[in-house]
């Protein structure tokens, strides 16, 4: 393959923009480029034919999923014309979300000694299995009044804080919605 | 040198039809947005095959590509009320489409390991227009040799030979830099060609 042969290959590559004189001047001295040349010119009658046909039934299925007679029906919490984060916040699924997590924060404490109190019981039921040594600052609950142990903890569960927080928003989304609006 | 007046009436008539065929569009996409399901049902009438096309393209599993396309219409009927009208509807439709064909079809990739065998893939479920055997064949073999491009590959190269060859449109219908959809589109030229020839070969 040529110097000439590659810059032809670069021409059909780039869909044989003009002008376009080299390239027709080497396809017709070199076999290879001469078949390139054709094999590119089905291909790009080929492409730009349309020749499927959406199946029997198509418009109709579309339509008895939609089963619905009215859109603006989904989103009468908020206008269309408000910017998309003021409709989300409109939403109730968002307002719920902001409730149970406003009732999480409110409960940490709480919930924080749950946590504790479940991780001691568990680190306890484990120690039998563990070297003596290592039983005493187990059962003290691996170091939780410790404040950097408590903020590499919270550090390491923020992501799941975010993954929470989006199954929570897409649980009440679903809750909320109308049986007409949920996805089939 | 004077342009002939026949062809230049005959432009005009098209640019005519076209310019009265998107004053339709958007008065279906207005009555659509105010919950008039026949609007949207004549807009679904007007797309679904440019709709199916375009994720059987992509997807290359009939059952599929009619799951990807019908999920697109329900998904924008969803969305009708928050549409301004800042692209078309089909430019919007087809962004969709697309994204959810390449999501399906990297996922359908994913649980098989391997793309779909030709058994599996695309002679089409719908009836297309008649066509002669040769150019049958054509678009069959054509068909099989898409599967050696990527998702995006293919959905570059459908939209830029169904949408007036440009770049621009296909960037903004799939959401990419034209600079991306200009080298996607090399890539596939090349790679299609290359396979044509080793088959003729």
């Amino acid at each position: 393959m040529t110097e000439s042969c590659r810059a032809f290959e670069a021409w059909l590559d780039q869909g044989m923009p003009e002008p376009a004189d080299d390239a027709r001047a080497h396809g017709a001295t070199c076999g290879r480029c001469a078949r390139a040349l054709d094999a590119a010119f089905v291909l790009e009658r080929v492409l730009g034919e349309e020749t499927v046909r959406a199946p029997r039934g198509f418009t109709d299925a579309v339509m008895a999923r939609i089963a619905l007679p009215s859109p603006a029906a989904g989103v009468a919490f908020a206008p269309s014309d408000l910017a998309w984060w003021l409709r989300a916040a409109a939403q109730p699924a968002t307002a719920l979300a902001l409730v149970l997590a406003a009732v999480v924060v409110a409960g940490r404490e709480t919930i924080t000694a749950w946590a504790v109190a479940g991780q001691i019981a568990l680190a306890q039921s484990l120690a039998h299995g563990i070297p003596a040594s290592l039983r005493e600052p187990i059962g003290a609950g691996l170091g939780f009044d410790d404040p950097w142990i408590r903020f590499g903890v919270a550090l390491g569960l923020a992501p799941v804080v975010v993954i929470a927080s989006l199954a929570l928003h897409a649980w009440t989304s679903r809750s909320l919605a109308t049986p007409a609006l949920r996805p089939r | 040198m004077k342009p002939d007046p026949g062809v230049r009436r005959s432009k005009d008539a098209e640019e005519s039809a076209r310019a009265e065929a998107r004053r339709e569009e958007r008065d279906l996409v207005a009555r659509a947005r105010g919950g008039d399901a026949e609007a949207f049902r004549a807009l679904v009438e007007r797309h679904r095959d440019r709709a199916y096309g375009l994720a059987l393209r992509i997807v290359r599993v009939p059952a599929e590509a009619e799951e990807v396309a019908q999920d697109a219409f329900v998904r924008v009927w969803r969305a009708l009320p928050a549409f301004r009208g800042e692209s078309s509807f089909g430019t919007w439709l087809h962004r969709i489409v697309a994204r959810r064909a390449i999501d399906r079809a990297a996922l359908l990739r994913g649980r098989r390991g391997r793309e779909a065998e030709l058994d599996d893939v695309a002679e089409p479920g719908g009836v297309g227009p008649p066509r002669d055997l040769e150019s049958a064949l054509r678009a069959r073999r054509l068909e099989r040799l898409m599967g050696r491009l990527t998702e995006v590959q293919r959905a570059v190269v459908t939209l830029y030979y169904w949408e007036d060859r440009s770049v621009e449109d296909v960037a903004i219908r799939l959401g990419l830099p034209p600079n991306t959809v200009k080298t996607h589109l090399s890539r596939a030229r090349a790679l299609l060609r290359g396979a044509w020839m080793e088959e003729e070969s």
